[in-house]
């Protein structure tokens, strides 16, 4: 065969733009996955600020994940994220937060495939015997269908569940009002962001008495009495064991939350278990604010076994240091500083989250449209 | 390069990159013989390996390229870096080895560093046995400032952790103490306190400096970790005679003047810094990082290759190891997911148990570690000490405060206890107890160059179907400054040494330096038993004895003397009675020993005793002290008969020195002792007859009267 010059140079030139085409491909893949797993890493090094930035994070990464990988239908998407979010949730086992957001996600892809193929959405969400037995396809075919539009639709509606998330706070806020009377007294532990959003909203138009539990050996609840003091509203400090004390005279307790179990129990900061029962006891209703993302499947007892997974604790230098803790009369001590405390839903009076406020007994209902739940386990 | 000021972001991140020098090697010998084939760094701390906490460490600290030195059984090290996350793509941080086994020294590796000039800019110089959850940001920012103000003279600055004098980190090797700048934290002496020192001196020069207070401290160990400014390798390759990184600080130092350089100092306080660096401190890590000090790099959170990131060459996540993960019970118990526990055993407090391990029923467990693969059979009980992988331990066993690595068998009813070391593939008993043994089975080539069969070892060391040779510490041990440091293998802290030390400090008056080191070398290792009281009971004696002599021999004023025996007495919590004993029969054996026959042997005696007469009657003040010094001249009479012949002699002259009184005499008299040597009690009571009879008849004219 005779090729002309041109020509030869014509087929060369394709092949090097091929090549460089491939390892630029390969490049940009590299580079993806490094950025991905420097995500991880910073979950790891807990590099994140709060329940609320940590969920932001992760919603958005998985949002670049749905947008760089490349799936050819809904069910290999749903794959990737699942890896994905597995490697997340073992980054941070204790944040349950990212296991709430990779659900979310995944049920969002559910949702919007369900709507392009144009059944309706009770379609997906239930499970009926009636359904499994006359349902045409089977568990393999399901979301295997590809559509275009799948991945602009998913983004859309991914973006707009961030957008949510973003008026979550304020959301919650804005409810302040109905709960907050004047001349209360309210008593709160640790800092909460949503808690000192709620407190402020509320200043704007009564006036009332904040006690704030101080929450050994963090102490945010400094933090927490100052920023309110700065804000004109009366605040008094505590320690932690005053708090039974100090009961008595208080209107309202309203708390920040970790996380919300199944069974609208707490995983709160710890101390937050006194303040409960003290209120408990005391015949105080006791308030919980969390946005609806920190809502999650786990039940206690899933958990309960393993003390590693619910609690963290933490290095003891803020119960004792070092410095003492390694002399020769100190050194058979053990110093625990676990971080979390378990609040049984029994001791929740009522659970305010963006979309309004709901009894703790409520939370499964909640659950059951928040997640599908063929998701449970990832 | 000290960054410029912050201008272009492209520019600003080449620069911005941190590095890191990790030293895999020790270049020493403090893990002998189990770093034989095994280099110190990767040993298991609570399962990990101890390269994977330094590592972690830096990247934390946002290092993103890190080079590792390694000589010592480098393969080892190289081998695990490239199956390790760290060479995989999805690596925090860039991980390059670099192999000679040229290097003795840390000063060597800084040589080299500078020779193939791998940094331009600051970097981190970090031992590969630092265990840590401290952020240098602060130590590195302070350089920075340091560094911009005036570019060549802050050298480095040395990371230090704080800890009062009595913590369990402490050795005796870390045993510093440094004069600082209060407000610049500029070093200006750095001391590290030898093993026998008891004054430090400090250069006036310190003091008289104008500005900032200086500060004095003691509270501070070293951690290894330096932030260097490029400079530093070019002052190793021009003084080729540091070797350590001690010899640098001091060199420094010392040159300050001329030079110009400075060492500064941050002190890391509100978070974990520490190195594994002898028996001693892996325990004291160990611990600490089953207590959590070390959070988040603690058993039950993965950061080493458990959980690995792979990535598929396709760019398609592959499937991640969940196989092995510890989850953490009450009480610091960390008990991996596939290890098997038999009934009815107690696994107490500050427990790990690794992968695949099995533990029989009815066993006692704690604060220990346990490694991967272990298998322990009914009945045994395993407190303080680490088992690595791959031991097993047949039934009935005990192990007490024992270090055994990987692939060593136990069989039935061994009893290892205060430090025992096994090394790797030993087998011991059956039914043998071992204290404070290391047992070794390194085919070492220059002694026994034969294959080891079953005939050559010592069956009654090691057990009938053991296999392993007892290790002496001196044998492969160079004689350098090592020798000294070797002795403190297993759970000596600087505390216990201090103690130590105040007992032969108070020898050292008397006593010869090779007494002294002898005598710390015993008691380094042993528990107090009855053999200890012994052997402290001799030291006593021969102390006593010295002092005594040379008091004589140089005319010392007694109550100088008093004060001598009294320290010693103190010093072995020996009783007022082994003092008496002791000083009545030093007295006399001074006399013997001065004395060239027996004529003049009384002689002597009496010059002796007039010369101490001062020391006796501060000694037998009561009767009680006076019958026991009597009793101890009995002792000794009867087994020399010339002082026996002597001994009415003495007993006047003691009782007309107001020594003795008569009743006491009297007294001991009616009471003979059960002695019998050469002659009996019995016996020294008829010598000394017309001396009693004497006094009786004194003592009827008295009443008499």
């Amino acid at each position: 065969m005779h090729w002309s010059r041109d020509e030869l140079g014509d087929i060369t030139i394709r092949r090097c733009f091929y090549v460089s085409e491939f390892a630029q491909e390969r490049e940009q893949q590299d580079a993806r996955f490094k950025k991905m797993d420097q995500f991880i890493l910073d979950l790891k090094q807990e590099k994140f600020n709060g329940s609320y930035d940590l969920a932001y994070k992760v919603i958005n990464h998985l949002r670049k994940l749905i947008s760089q990988t490349r799936w050819a239908h809904a069910k290999e998407l749903m794959g990737v994220i699942r890896k994905e979010g597995k490697q997340l949730v073992a980054a941070q086992p204790s944040e349950y937060v990212i296991g709430n957001m990779v659900r979310r996600v995944l049920k969002i892809v559910r949702e919007e495939y369900v709507r392009l193929l144009g059944k309706s959405e009770e379609f997906a969400n239930t499970e009926s015997l009636h359904k499994m037995l006359t349902s045409a396809e089977t568990e393999d075919e399901k979301y295997m269908k590809s559509l275009k539009e799948l991945k602009t639709t998913v983004m859309e509606a991914v973006s707009e569940y961030i957008d949510e998330m973003d008026a979550s706070i304020h959301n919650i806020a804005a409810q302040a009002i109905e709960h907050i009377h004047s001349n209360e007294v309210i008593l709160t532990i640790g800092k909460s962001r949503t808690v000192e959003a709620f407190l402020k909203q509320a200043a704007k138009k009564r006036k009332f008495h904040v006690i704030v539990v101080e929450g050994a050996p963090l102490y945010h609840g400094h933090e927490l009495a100052a920023s309110l003091a700065a804000h004109n509203i009366e605040t008094t400090i505590i320690t932690d064991s005053a708090v039974f004390a100090m009961m008595s005279r208080v209107n309202k307790v309203i708390i920040g939350t970790h996380s919300v179990l199944a069974n609208g129990g707490l995983k709160a900061v710890s101390g937050a278990h006194i303040v409960a029962q003290a209120a408990y006891q005391h015949a105080v209703p006791l308030i919980v604010l969390g946005a609806m993302f920190k809502l999650c499947l786990l039940h206690y007892s899933d958990i309960g076994g393993s003390e590693a997974t619910f609690n963290r604790l933490a290095s003891p230098h803020r119960v004792l240091d070092y410095y003492k803790a390694g002399s020769q009369d100190l050194c058979n001590v053990q110093v625990y500083c676990p971080t979390f405390d378990y609040v049984p839903p029994e001791l929740v009076t009522l659970f305010i989250s963006n979309i309004g406020g709901n009894a703790p007994s409520y939370m499964y209902r909640l659950l059951s449209e928040m997640y599908h739940p063929n998701d449970h386990e990832l | 390069m000290a960054p410029k000021k912050k201008t272009k972001e492209g520019n600003l991140q080449q620069e911005n990159i941190l590095e890191a020098v990790v030293i895999a090697d020790s270049f020493n010998v403090r893990f002998y013989p189990v770093t034989a084939k095994r280099p110190r760094c990767l040993f298991p701390l609570a399962n990990k390996p101890l390269l994977s906490y330094t590592l972690e460490f830096l990247a934390r600290c946002g290092v993103k390229h890190i080079f590792v030195y390694c000589c010592h059984c480098a393969e080892q090290i190289k081998d695990y870096l490239a199956q390790s996350k760290w060479s995989k793509p999805s690596s925090p941080c860039q991980v390059t080895t670099i192999v000679s086994c040229d290097f003795t020294s840390v000063g060597d590796v800084l040589r080299d560093i500078d020779q193939k000039s791998l940094f331009e800019s600051d970097f981190l110089l970090v031992p590969g046995d630092v265990v840590s959850n401290a952020q240098l940001k602060d130590a590195l920012n302070e350089h920075k400032v340091r560094r911009e103000k005036d570019r060549n003279i802050p050298l480095m600055t040395l990371v230090l952790h704080s800890s009062s004098p009595t913590h369990q980190s402490r050795t005796v090797e870390s045993d510093i103490v440094i004069a600082s700048n209060a407000v610049t934290n500029r070093v200006l002496h750095y001391h590290k306190i030898a093993d026998n020192e008891r004054k430090v001196q400090f250069p006036l020069g310190i003091f008289q400096s104008k500005e900032g207070r200086i500060e004095i401290r003691y509270d501070l160990s070293d951690t290894g970790i330096w932030v260097c400014s490029p400079q530093v390798p070019q002052l190793f390759t021009d003084n080729f005679d540091y070797q350590t990184q001690l010899d640098f600080i001091k060199g420094i130092l010392i040159n300050e003047e001329f030079l110009g350089n400075q060492i500064h100092m941050h002190v890391v306080q509100e978070h974990y810094c520490s190195r594994v660096y002898n028996f001693h401190t892996y325990d004291v890590v160990s611990h600490d990082v089953i207590f959590r000090w070390t959070y988040p790099f603690v058993p039950e959170i993965h950061f080493d290759d458990d959980y690995s990131m792979h990535h598929g060459a396709n760019g398609s996540l592959s499937t991640i190891g969940y196989t092995s993960s510890y989850s953490l019970l009450r009480h610091n118990v960390y008990l991996h997911n596939t290890c098997l526990l038999g009934q009815n055993s107690i696994v107490q407090d500050n427990v790990v148990i690794g992968n695949g391990s099995k533990i029989g029923n009815r066993c006692y467990i704690s604060n220990s570690v346990i490694g991967d693969g272990c298998c322990i059979e009914d009945d045994c009980i395993i407190e303080n000490s680490y088992l690595w992988s791959n031991v097993t331990v047949k039934s009935k066993s005990k192990i007490h405060s024992s270090f055994v690595c990987d692939d060593v068998s136990i069989h039935e009813g061994v009893v290892l206890s205060a430090g025992c070391i096994l090394c790797d593939k030993v087998l011991v008993g059956p039914s043998i107890e071992l204290e404070s043994k290391i047992i070794h089975k390194n085919g070492d080539d220059k002694t026994m160059g034969i294959v080891a069969d079953k005939q050559s070892f010592d069956t009654s060391l090691v057990g009938e179907n053991g296999e392993g040779y007892i290790w002496h510490k001196d044998v492969d041990v160079e004689a350098d400054n090592d020798r000294a440091l070797s002795k403190a293998l297993w759970g000596l802290s600087l505390h216990d040494h201090n103690k130590q030390k105040l007992t032969a400090d108070s020898s050292e008056e008397s006593n010869s330096e090779n007494d002294i080191s002898s005598a710390g070398e015993e008691s380094d290792f042993q528990e107090e038993s009855e053999e200890d009281a012994f052997d402290d009971l001799s030291n006593f004696e021969k102390e006593v004895k010295e002092s005594l002599q040379r008091g004589y021999e140089e005319k010392v004023q007694c109550d100088n003397l008093v004060l001598e025996v009294n320290s010693s007495k103190y010093a072995y919590n020996m009783s007022m009675r082994d003092v008496i004993q002791t000083i009545a029969k030093s007295l006399l054996e001074i006399a013997a020993a001065q004395s060239m026959d027996a004529t003049s042997y009384f002689a002597t005696l009496k010059e002796v005793l007039l010369h101490f007469l001062p020391l006796l009657c501060n000694y037998n003040k009561t009767a009680s002290s006076q019958l026991d010094y009597l009793y101890a001249l009995e002792e000794y009479a009867v087994s020399h008969v010339n002082f026996a012949n002597s001994l009415i002699k003495v007993f006047m002259l003691l009782y007309e020195k107001d020594v003795l009184s008569e009743e006491v005499i009297l007294h001991w008299n009616s009471k003979p002792g059960n002695y019998k040597d050469v002659i009996t009690s019995q016996e020294i009571r008829r010598k000394v007859e017309k001396f009693i009879q004497w006094l009786v008849e004194a003592e009827e004219e008295d009443s008499d009267e």
